[in-house]
């Protein structure tokens, strides 16, 4: 009968694993018996690879011939780690067709794949025998070793030119406890918890400032200033962040700890950031720079395994673009702000087509609380340096609240600005003599000095030193004239260029 | 009336047979001459005494003597006797003229008879049509539980029995002559002593890839015999389009009391499933796919990718477990069964009981029945007598979802013997404890979300609880000799319920797509009463004039069958231990019907016989079925309704009576038969005919009425008609049996859907429609090969050629989708045609795959070119597009042929019985390995996706693995259609007779019997024999349900 057929033959045929093409031998079989690779086997013997390979676990070896590695130094582990790292990958990676693939090495790093020119290319070296697929993964053999790339993160040590820049970033290095990827168990006896695994990572805080220089994934545009340029921009920069303290060496370590962060805050930017970076750039710590070629300009360009380094002699920021900024006060911040002989109402400006331009949409209304009273608002000005600025206060008109323009009336006012002197102690200077009167229709930037220097900074500080008074100044016989009302939506202080 | 006109000649045609047959009468003075005769034992060559010997009409009777030999008296017209001895097979001989002695020899009756087992019922050949019976003496000591396996048994019935599955008493699918139709039921009808046994035929179970199956409350050591009815059923009407199985069931048969105990006990190997990957190789087949869509950051918080024995989860991961192995197991099967036969004068009982419990080879899957039956005989006077009997069976099982559930979107994966297959065999079932220790609480799901299915087996709940109960009051008062009038009324009452519960712990929460219900655990109940009544009454006369021979019969069948359902299911329980249905539940579903139908029958039958040489049987069936539509477009209206009118006529020439083959001597029965007739199938929803409306739930807040279906008032039964050409033969000394059969049955309008407009709001109707034809070949032959008196050898073989085609569509062409394929309904092409892709293999190299210039277009139009390690398939519309207009036929369910082939042979006492099956030409879609080597998900695959390809140059047939498989490499082609045909040793048994001689013990049996012991099939599934469904566009789907397995099974019977 034709359907006899015994059973054991299809399924046989079918569902054994036939040797001929992947030979059952692991990586570390076909590495270790290769002739060409003996360097390159001792190698990953002496690093304990060659169990690794002989797993259960997929992997793409590129593996550079012997001939290639003759004169290579393999004597500084750290090297020897990069260059394993950068010759292995997880997973299959068969080199056929008109490939383009990036591939991840073990390291981290992103080597191209590709077919150029009749030949197959791996990290730009050329693959002498490629597809030697075995249980566990395919072997290609490649002319010489892919060169190592480093990061930016990992250039910084490298360069003595900038050891100033690594130093200083490198000191916030520290290894922290990753709780996403611990596995918490139970809650001990006091009450917390036991994590069943603790996974640490390095860390460093300044990531969160410029960026995280050590992560392959991401690219970034870096200006390294060298140590001269460094120590110019330092001494540019650190008469900015004179402070006051009884203890000197505490005025000096503030002095120092803003000076730096002020020096590194613009220095990376992320690319992925950058919508046209000819017409403007912004920093990683949001800081936006116009037409920033003048930046890079005269820098010393290389490239690295995620982005681009820009050796710079000097740094070319201005104070005003990066470290001393405008300074605005809200009017309708509750805190810091003190009012006497008055009621003060927030109100909010939103969708006002009569008065545009309020800043943040809100502003105060300070109203007497007597008919025979002045009344006083003080705000205090947080974050100045020991620069010039020219001081505003912004009214808003009573025309906002749909008031008849028969009943408008301008505020007067004068101003009391406290701020700390030469001394160390607390003054307090009057402004009576400007024309303080605002105008009665219009959103009015009133001016209360120029060009006014605060002798120390107060930069980042708990207690704030700098206070600006505004004082009611409408006599009895002049409230037909002037309202006591005071219409107020910020204070202003613009550094001085 | 298209239809009128049809009964119409088919009476014409009769009424001028009749006068044919009159016209060539010869009258004859009668003329009587005496036979003398000895009756012998063929195998001993001994004369047996006291054998029954006497004339077909029973009007001379004589017993042999003490040197076995009998004297009878014998008309010159009736000249066939009867032979009849216990412990023998009854014999019937022609007696050629001239003739004055003979000597007839018969054979013990451990040899299958040739007038019993395929002409006759009772002790007459007046048989037009073909009938195959399997009798108790074949029944008893088998080691089958459930009848359907007793029916496939049957060497020569040439009925295409598949069995549903491995599942105890999961029943089978059977086919009587092909497909007789396309979208309604497809099975034989089932008679169980008469009564129309329509057992939940209907209604689906709860679990997938199990089917409701009522012949499991069936014990086989109840039956009597089985009868396979393939033509000549139109008194059945539209109920009978498919054949009928009749069963019938042990009644008391004389006064001598006589007690039978019978015990089974059986051992079920563990299925041998195709080889899955091992821990090692999933591993990298997992990081083979990983390659393609993933980044490093999620490769490297993999956990299975860490090998460093320190990690916390190092041992979670690294495991060789073997989940079939826990998940299936060696089963055991216990039986036992002890019957009263016996009575007096007045009754003649027959009492049984019977326990049997089944266990499936998987975990948590067994059946255990009990049942019991009281058949009795009444004589209340000369002339009245009842039958009264009363039965009750319940069947206990415990169940759990099987294979691979058709709508995947909508279900999660909670079917344990399935899981087993894909499960990562680097996992263990149990959690390891925090000091890296394993525990004995089971593991949760997993981390690519596969449920663990000893979890599902151990919290999860699966019952049914089926049980039948039956009374059957039949009596029967005889006018005269020859007129009798019987009654039959039965009451019939099935229930069922079922409960499942799938548990949150272990089985991942799933999001239905289609509903967006987050789904924990679920609970699902559902209770079925299912009540059928039916009255029987018929009125019989029978006459004998001188050659002439008349049975007129006329009846009256009226059927009542009402079922009723309710069904519930809900979402997240909050907890594993509230396993049970109650109002709290999270999107709550119910539902139910209340179905019921009646039938109303009124039939005759006339059968002629002239000299028992010519015989003629004229029937007609008129029906009136509350489920036809009130204007059915074939019925006849009468009173109100429609009645349906199924007329059939049968003639059969027994040519070995004939003086002209008088010299060949080697002829002792030949029997030509013709047939036509006429029946029907009513499976049709009894709402299909009316227009009715739906409660609908919307927003799950309000509660509306919807129109749900627009009626059909011309919804009508589909009539098939069979033509039938057949002969038996009994040749050589009764050594050698021939029956061929030759038939071409079609079947006019199929019950289709039809599309309605959209305007009516409404998809589809149903409709009747189109037409489809099975033409076929039946043969099957019996050799009585040697006949010593201690060594006897039969054997026997059928086969059976079946076609089927579709002769006509109402809308054409069509094609279904079935488990990701499709199946092509087409004119002029059989049904059940896979349709999909043809396949040439795997590119192995790039340049192979340029040169081949072959894509496949997305949805958005975008043409992507098949690369290295992509499959090859057939541009067979050459544009270079893989898309539909590719599609072709490559393969069919339906085989070109199949049958059985039995050996029987017998030293002194001992006895051996072998049968093999076999199916042939037919195509399996192989849905199971589709899903286990298509290389495109997280699923563990069987060891032949070693041979994926890998890299450039490999010339293989597995295509790369790829996540998700965008190039579609893994749809629906001939990669995953196989040749089904197979040859299984299907039963072989032992059996030996202990020589005893006591007064207390009567006979002592003990068997040994193996099933399945070995198949040789070119199929890569597990078994090539399944049936997911009745649905014949199911029919070869392999979705992974459990596989039937190897059993051993020993049993002893005491007779006492």
């Amino acid at each position: 009968m034709a359907v006899v057929q015994s059973c054991n033959d299809e399924w046989e045929q079918h569902y054994t694993a036939k040797n001929d093409f992947v030979s059952d031998k692991t990586l570390w079989d076909a590495i270790s018996t290769n002739p060409d690779l003996t360097i390159f086997s001792q190698l990953l013997k002496e690093n304990g690879y060659d169990k690794i390979l002989s797993g259960s676990q997929m992997y793409t070896v590129w593996a550079p011939v012997d001939s290639s590695l003759q004169h290579y130094d393999f004597t500084n582990k750290d090297i020897v780690k990069e260059f394993i790292g950068n010759h292995i990958a997880r997973l299959s990676y068969s080199v056929l067709g008109l490939i383009d693939e990036k591939v991840t090495m073990l390291n981290t790093k992103v080597l191209r794949l590709k077919y150029t020119d009749g030949k197959f290319l791996f990290g730009n070296i050329e693959i002498i025998e490629r597809n030697n697929v075995v249980n566990n993964g395919i072997l290609h053999t490649l002319k010489s070793e892919v060169a190592f790339y480093p990061n930016i993160w990992e250039y910084l040590p490298k360069n003595a030119e900038i050891d100033s820049v690594y130093k200083y970033l490198y000191s916030f290095n520290q290894i922290v406890f990753d709780e996403k990827h611990s596995i918490p168990g139970d809650v001990n006896e006091s009450g917390q918890l036991v994590y069943l695994d603790s996974v640490f990572i390095n860390s460093n805080k300044m990531f969160r400032t410029v960026g995280y220089l050590n992560n392959e994934d991401s690219t970034y545009s870096i200006l390294l200033p060298n140590n001269k340029a460094w120590n110019s921009s330092y001494a540019k920069i650190k008469n900015y962040f004179k402070f006051f303290n009884q203890n000197q060496s505490v005025a000096d370590t503030l002095q120092r700890h803003y000076t730096t962060l002020a020096l590194v805050r613009d220095l990376s930017f992320s690319n992925s950031m950058q919508i046209a970076p000819t017409d403007s750039m912004i920093s990683t710590s949001g800081n936006i720079f116009y037409t920033p070629s003048y930046l890079f300009d005269n820098a010393k360009t290389l490239s690295v395994s995620n982005g681009k380094i820009f050796i710079s002699d000097s740094l070319l920021f201005n104070h005003y673009d990066s470290w001393n900024k405008k300074i605005n006060v809200e009017a309708e911040k509750i805190s810091g702000r003190e009012n006497t002989l008055s009621t003060v109402f927030s109100r909010s400006s939103a969708g006002s087509v009569i008065v545009p331009g309020i800043s943040g949409n809100k502003y105060i209304e300070v109203t007497p609380t007597s008919t025979a009273s002045n009344p006083t608002i003080t705000f205090e000005i947080p974050n100045t340096l020991s620069a010039n600025y020219n001081i505003y206060c912004v009214f808003v008109p009573k025309t906002i609240n749909n008031t008849p323009v028969s009943d408008l009336k301008p505020c007067k006012v004068y101003y009391q600005l406290t701020y700390m002197k030469e001394n160390g102690l607390s003054t307090t200077q009057n402004f009576t003599t400007g024309n303080y009167i605002s105008e009665k229709d219009k959103l009015h930037k009133m001016l209360v000095t120029s060009n006014f220097k605060f002798p120390f900074a107060n930069y980042g500080q708990d207690v704030v030193s700098v206070k600006l008074k505004v004082i009611s100044n409408v006599k009895q016989s002049e409230t037909t004239q002037y309202t006591r009302d005071m219409l107020i939506d910020c204070i202003i202080l613009e550094p001085v260029q | 009336m298209k239809m009128d006109k049809k009964i119409f000649n088919e009476l014409r045609r009769l009424l001028a047979f009749i006068a044919f047959t009159l016209l060539i009468m010869q009258v004859n003075a009668q003329v009587s001459d005496t036979l003398t005769g000895v009756v012998k034992d063929i195998t001993t060559k001994r004369i047996i005494v006291g054998a029954k010997v006497y004339t077909t009409d029973n009007s001379s009777v004589a017993m042999t003597n003490d040197s076995g030999a009998f004297s009878l008296k014998l008309s010159s017209f009736k000249r066939s006797i009867v032979v009849v001895a216990p412990g023998y097979n009854m014999r019937e001989v022609y007696v050629r003229k001239g003739l004055k002695n003979i000597s007839v020899n018969i054979y013990p009756d451990t040899y299958s008879n040739f007038y019993t087992k395929s002409l006759v019922l009772q002790e007459s050949t007046d048989k037009t049509t073909q009938i195959n019976n399997t009798n108790s003496s074949v029944l008893d000591n088998r080691n089958s539980i459930t009848v359907e396996n007793e029916i496939q048994k049957n060497p020569s019935a040439n009925i295409r029995v598949i069995q549903h599955s491995g599942v105890q008493g999961t029943g089978a699918t059977m086919f009587i002559r092909g497909y007789n139709s396309l979208n309604t039921n497809a099975q034989p009808l089932i008679l169980v002593d008469g009564v129309v046994y329509d057992n939940l035929n209907n209604w689906n179970s709860l679990f997938n890839g199990n089917l409701l199956n009522g012949l499991n409350c069936i014990d086989v050591n109840d039956i009597e015999s089985i009868n396979i009815i393939k033509d000549g059923v139109s008194i059945y009407g539209s109920k009978a389009g498919n054949g009928i199985i009749e069963l019938r069931t042990k009644r008391g048969k004389d006064m001598v009391t006589r007690i039978t105990a019978s015990t089974m006990v059986g051992y079920n190997s563990e299925p041998q499933f195709m080889p899955m990957m091992n821990a090692d190789q999933y591993k990298i087949y997992l990081s083979d796919l990983l390659d393609n869509n993933t980044n490093n950051n999620q490769v490297t918080n993999q956990y299975f990718l860490n090998d460093d024995p320190q990690f916390l989860y190092y041992k979670q991961y690294h495991n060789t477990t073997n989940w079939k192995n826990l998940v299936y197991r060696n089963s055991m099967t216990q039986s036992y069964h002890v019957s009263a036969n016996g009575g007096d004068e007045i009754a003649l009982y027959n009492l049984s009981m019977g326990f049997t419990n089944a266990q499936s080879t998987i975990n948590e899957n067994d059946m255990t029945r009990l049942n019991a039956r009281f058949n009795s005989n009444v004589s209340l006077s000369d002339k009245l007598s009842t039958k009264f009997d009363i039965s009750y069976t319940q069947v206990t099982r415990k169940l759990q979802n099987e294979g691979i559930a058709e709508l995947k979107d909508n279900n999660v994966i909670d079917a344990p013997g399935y899981l087993s297959l894909i499960k990562a065999p680097f996992l263990s079932p149990y959690q390891y404890s925090n000091d890296g220790n394993q525990s004995a609480k089971l593991e949760n799901y997993d981390f690519i979300g596969i449920a663990n299915p000893l979890a599902i087996q151990q919290y999860g709940v699966g019952n049914e609880i089926q049980s039948v109960f039956n009374l059957t009051v039949q009596p029967e008062y005889k006018f005269s000799k020859s007129l009798t009038l019987n009654s039959q009324f039965s009451y019939n009452f099935t229930s069922l319920s079922e409960n499942s519960f799938r548990p949150m712990y272990g089985v991942a929460p799933y999001i239905n797509s289609y509903t967006g219900i987050i789904s924990l655990n679920q609970v699902k109940t559902q209770f079925v009463n299912q009540i059928n009544m039916l009255s029987d009454t018929r009125l019989n006369w029978h006459k004998t004039y001188q050659k002439h021979n008349v049975n007129i019969l006329a009846g009256i069948r009226f059927i009542q069958s009402g079922i009723k359902a309710e069904y519930a299911s809900g979402h997240n329980t909050g907890s594993d231990e509230v396993k049970e249905m109650s109002s709290g539940l999270s999107f709550k579903s119910v539902g139910g019907i209340d179905d019921s139908y009646r039938d109303l029958n009124y039939y005759a039958q006339g059968s002629y016989s002239f000299q028992r040489k010519y015989l003629i049987d004229v029937a007609m069936a008129f029906e009136s079925n509350s489920r036809f539509g009130s204007q059915a477009k074939d019925g006849v209206s009468l009173f109100g309704v429609r009645w349906a009118a199924f007329p059939s006529i049968n003639g059969a020439w027994v040519l070995s009576s004939e003086d002209f083959l008088k010299s060949l001597d080697f002829i002792n029965y030949l029997k030509l038969r013709v047939g036509y007739g006429m029946s029907g199938n009513d499976g049709i929803e009894s709402t299909t005919s009316r227009t009715y409306l739906n409660v609908i739930k919307y927003y799950s807040n309000a509660v509306g009425l919807q129109i749900n279906n627009i009626a059909n008032p011309e919804i009508q039964w589909e009539t098939v008609t069979k033509r039938n050409i057949g002969i038996d033969a009994d040749l050589f000394d009764s050594k050698l049996s021939i029956g061929l059969d030759l038939y071409n049955n079609t079947t006019d309008n199929l019950i289709v859907l039809k599309s309605l407009k959209q305007v009516s709001g409404l998809i589809n109707y149903y409709s009747n429609d189109g037409k489809l034809e099975n033409k076929g070949v039946e043969f099957n032959f019996n050799s009585k090969l040697i006949t010593l008196p201690t060594f006897q050898v039969e054997a026997g073989a059928s086969i059976a050629f079946n076609s089927n085609k579709i002769l006509s569509l109402p809308d054409g062409d069509y094609t279904t989708s079935v488990f990701d394929g499709e199946v092509l309904t087409a004119i002029n092409q059989p049904i059940g045609q896979f349709y999909g892709y043809q396949t040439r293999g795997v590119f192995a190299t790039a340049e192979a795959a340029s040169a081949a210039n072959l894509s496949y277009r997305t949805s958005t139009g975008l043409l992507i070119p098949f690369t290295a390690g992509d499959v090859i398939f057939s541009d067979n519309y050459p544009d270079g597009v893989i898309d539909e207009k590719d599609k072709t036929v490559i393969g069919n369910s339906q085989p070109d042929f199949y049958g059985n082939i039995s050996l029987s042979t017998r030293y002194k006492q001992l006895k051996l019985d072998v049968l093999f099956n076999y199916v042939y030409g037919n195509e399996i879609y192989n849905y199971l390995r589709s899903q286990l080597e298509s290389g495109s998900s997280y699923y563990n695959q069987t060891s032949a996706m070693l041979n994926r390809w890998r890299s450039e140059g490999q010339t293989t047939e597995m295509p790369k693995s790829t996540f998700s498989d965008p190039k579609g490499n893994n749809r629906f082609s001939d990669r995953w259609i196989e040749d089904g045909s197979y040859i299984r040793l299907k039963n072989i048994q032992l059996s030996y007779e202990l020589p005893v001689n006591s007064t207390y013990i009567q006979g002592f049996t003990v068997w040994a019997a193996v099933s399945n012991l070995i198949t040789f099939t070119k199929y890569l599934g597990v078994d090539p024999e399944f049936s997911g469904s009745n649905n014949i566009l199911y029919q070869g789907i392999d979705s992974g349900i459990l596989p039937q397995s190897r059993s051993f099974n020993v049993g002893l019977k005491i007779n006492l």
